[in-house]
């Protein structure tokens, strides 16, 4: 399998420069911390579907600790000199009860965002899918927030379906 | 979709109206004032105004605004106050120099205020003295040169007037003690007076108002109304009302904020302009001054909202009335509870009739019909010259009986929202199309039914608060991890706030959270109930499960 802990790929931006995409660590707990403070409102909220404030040990020990199985979680990050700076992340998580079925989620920081980078983070995280054998990846997001079905719509026809007030359960087949 | 509606029209309803049949509402204001020159047009704790000191003060006030002030054409400026004679002055006389008015609710906080004044970009403000102060801290912040005040009794006769800014001030101790010295409305329409300049030239498809709405991503939106979206809802209004009255033209109750679309689009402009006067009740909490008003002057005709006809009904006092002469009562703002409606009809002898609208749609889409049926836990049918549909999720039109996102098109629909072109594209199609944010289906005689709403929002008595909002002040304090509100179904005022708390210190308490929005919020965005848990419900992704929370 491509997607595995030890996965790590260079993605060469035409106007950006140099990204390093890779399997998350447990050793990226501070550097969430970090994100997350240079994260908008706005990207808050349609991330997480609240103002977050911050992440709980419980939290960060769930989002970095990640076993390639039924949980898999790419970052990408800048190149900047000899360091990195966090740019995003994706992730999926299998159902429980429906091993073909997975819902993801993704954080592109905005100075980051329009980019194309949640695009090419997306195409991994399909693949990813793929060799798992799940055939639909599904996110929950506001009613307003139409970024993330543009994106999803790249990949395949979306289906659509209210959960609660405001809230879509977003689905795509993967081919 | 076919406009089957059509055949549950009153007879006298015509489907289509003119948008265009005035210039501005400049011309419809003019044309009333000449019409019903000595007829009463407003009345107040007890003092009426005619049509022509509607006229005379408010020409006398644009001209303050135009000469003494040098507002130009597009220029916004702000109304805080309750319902008082002023208000309808103030307001027209600002359409006639030309400028946008942004009606704020003189419940908002400091906070509020400011939000709304930055956004607009107003430059004068008309406010009562009962707000001075809140507004005065926030002042630098704003864009605001010029601020007109005005006590509650300004436009009664000598005697009254002292002695209700006297009890109002003193006594009551209703106005927080502000700072600065400002020009009383009473002292600029003195001025205006002696001017004769002319007023700008005011097109139909100039924006008449900024009116605020909130948003599901807690950001502060203006819906642009033209003059044209507010002559078309009075036009529209004005056929479904009349087919209810034939040719009297009576009384009507105004007990709702004039600060509030419904209201303002109804009574200060649609009955205004038909000669039929408006008792505007400053405080309709105060049920015993409500109810003696009522008494007095025995008002046909009402526009109401759910929650005050509950409290009416559960009054003693009221119970006792014998409200026989009343002709219908149009009710706005939230649903019709089925119970209210029937204890109000049984007790008036006389319809209570369901409309729906919103900010956007100036407001009202849709409404039961004055004559002929009237069906209960419906919002009615599209008011004359409204196209309305009903579309999935991907946004593709279906048929009667089949559930989907209710949409709307018609000369009342608003431009756009002010400055916020992704959020007017969200809603507004190229093609005219407002899409409500309600869930809805349209049975095959064209009544329409809400079944749900699709933007997270809670209706507390005709009040709309987004979750957003809240939880952004909520999370603001430092005690408070995480936060999530939603509404709670409640009899009285359909919905109350509810919200969630996980806390970051045992030092946090409900009251301190209540205290710090009370603050922060304006009172009907103050949560009810206040919980403490754990832990928000949230997924494998980390997002809130907020239907776990409803």
């Amino acid at each position: 399998m491509k997607y595995t802990k030890e996965f790590s790929e260079i993605f060469n931006h035409p106007s950006r420069g140099e990204f390093l995409c890779r399997a998350i660590r447990p050793s990226d707990k501070e550097g969430l911390v970090m994100a997350l403070k240079d994260l908008s409102i706005e990207s808050r909220k349609k991330r997480f579907l609240t103002l977050k404030k911050g992440f709980t040990e419980k939290e960060l020990k769930i989002f970095t600790e990640v076993d390639f199985v039924r949980h898999v979680a790419l970052a990408i990050l800048k190149v900047v000199d000899q360091s990195f700076e966090p740019v995003g992340t994706v992730r999926f998580f299998v159902d429980e009860d429906n091993l073909e079925r997975a819902e993801f989620a993704i954080t592109i920081l905005d100075k980051f965002q329009g980019l194309g980078i949640g695009n090419y983070l997306f195409d991994h995280l399909c693949e990813a899918a793929k060799e798992r054998g799940i055939k639909e990846l599904y996110g929950t997001a506001s009613t307003e927030n139409n970024k993330i079905v543009k994106l999803m719509k790249k990949k395949g026809e979306v289906k659509s379906k209210v959960i609660t007030h405001g809230i879509l359960e977003l689905s795509l087949k993967l081919g | 979709m076919e406009a089957v509606w059509y055949k549950s029209y009153p007879a006298q309803a015509a489907k289509e109206i003119d948008p265009d049949k005035y210039m501005s509402i400049n011309e419809v204001i003019e044309e009333s004032c000449q019409k019903f020159a000595g007829q009463v047009a407003y009345i107040n704790m007890g003092v009426s105004m005619t049509y022509s000191e509607v006229k005379e003060k408010s020409d006398a006030f644009a001209h303050y605004l135009i000469d003494e002030l040098d507002l130009k054409k597009g220029d916004v400026i702000a109304i805080q106050m309750p319902n008082l004679l002023q208000y309808p002055v103030v307001l027209y006389g600002a359409f006639k120099a030309g400028l946008i008015v942004v009606n704020t609710n003189p419940l908002y906080t400091e906070r509020e205020v400011k939000k709304v004044m930055q956004d607009s970009g107003a430059k004068a403000i008309v406010i009562c003295e009962n707000f001075l102060s809140k507004l005065e801290n926030i002042l630098p912040e704003t864009k605001i040169e010029h601020i007109i005040t005005t006590q509650i009794g300004d436009f009664f006769p000598l005697v009254k007037r002292t002695l209700t800014n006297f009890v109002v001030k003193k006594v009551k101790k209703m106005v927080p003690a502000f700072k600065g010295d400002y020009i009383g409305l009473n002292k600029a329409i003195s001025i205006g007076s002696n001017s004769y300049r002319e007023f700008p030239e005011v097109h139909r498809d100039d924006i008449a108002l900024f009116q605020y709405t909130g948003g599901t991503t807690g950001k502060t939106k203006a819906a642009m109304l033209t003059h044209r979206n507010l002559i078309a809802n009075m036009e529209q209004m004005a056929e479904w009302i009349v087919a209810g009255l034939g040719d009297s033209r009576p009384m009507s109750l105004a007990p709702l904020p004039i600060y509030h679309v419904f209201t303002l689009s109804v009574n200060i402009m649609g009955f205004f302009k038909m000669g039929m006067p408006n008792l505007l009740i400053t405080n309709p909490r105060d049920l015993s001054s409500l109810i003696a008003d009522i008494k007095t002057y025995k008002p046909e005709l009402a526009i109401v909202v759910n929650t005050l006809l509950q409290a009416l009904l559960n009054n003693e006092e009221f119970q006792k009335l014998d409200l026989s002469y009343m002709k219908f009562s149009v009710a706005g703002g939230m649903a019709l509870k089925k119970s209210v409606k029937e204890q109000w009809e049984k007790m008036t002898k006389s319809r209570v009739i369901e409309g729906y609208g919103l900010t956007e749609a100036s407001p009202v889409v849709s409404c039961n019909p004055t004559i002929g049926e009237d069906v209960a836990g419906s919002i009615g049918i599209p008011i004359p010259s409204t196209e309305v549909k009903i579309t999935n999720l991907d946004g593709e039109e279906v048929g009667f009986g089949e559930e989907g996102e209710l949409c709307v098109r018609g000369p009342q629909v608003m431009q756009g929202y002010w400055n916020q072109p992704e959020e007017t594209a969200q809603v507004l199609s190229e093609d005219g199309w407002l899409r409500t944010g309600d869930y809805a289906s349209i049975d095959e005689r064209g009544f329409i039914r809400i079944l749900d709403r699709k933007k997270d929002m809670i209706l507390v008595s005709g009040f709309n608060v987004y979750p957003n909002e809240v939880e952004d002040v909520l999370l603001e304090i430092d005690d408070v991890a995480d936060v999530a509100a939603i509404g709670q179904d409640n009899e009285r005022s359909g919905q109350v706030v509810k919200v969630f708390i996980v806390k970051k210190s045992e030092r946090l308490t409900k009251e301190k959270v209540i205290a710090y929005a009370k603050e922060n919020l304006a009172g009907y965005k103050v949560p009810k109930i206040v919980e403490f848990i754990d832990e928000l419900p949230k997924n494998n992704v980390g997002k809130v499960l907020r239907r776990e929370l409803r």
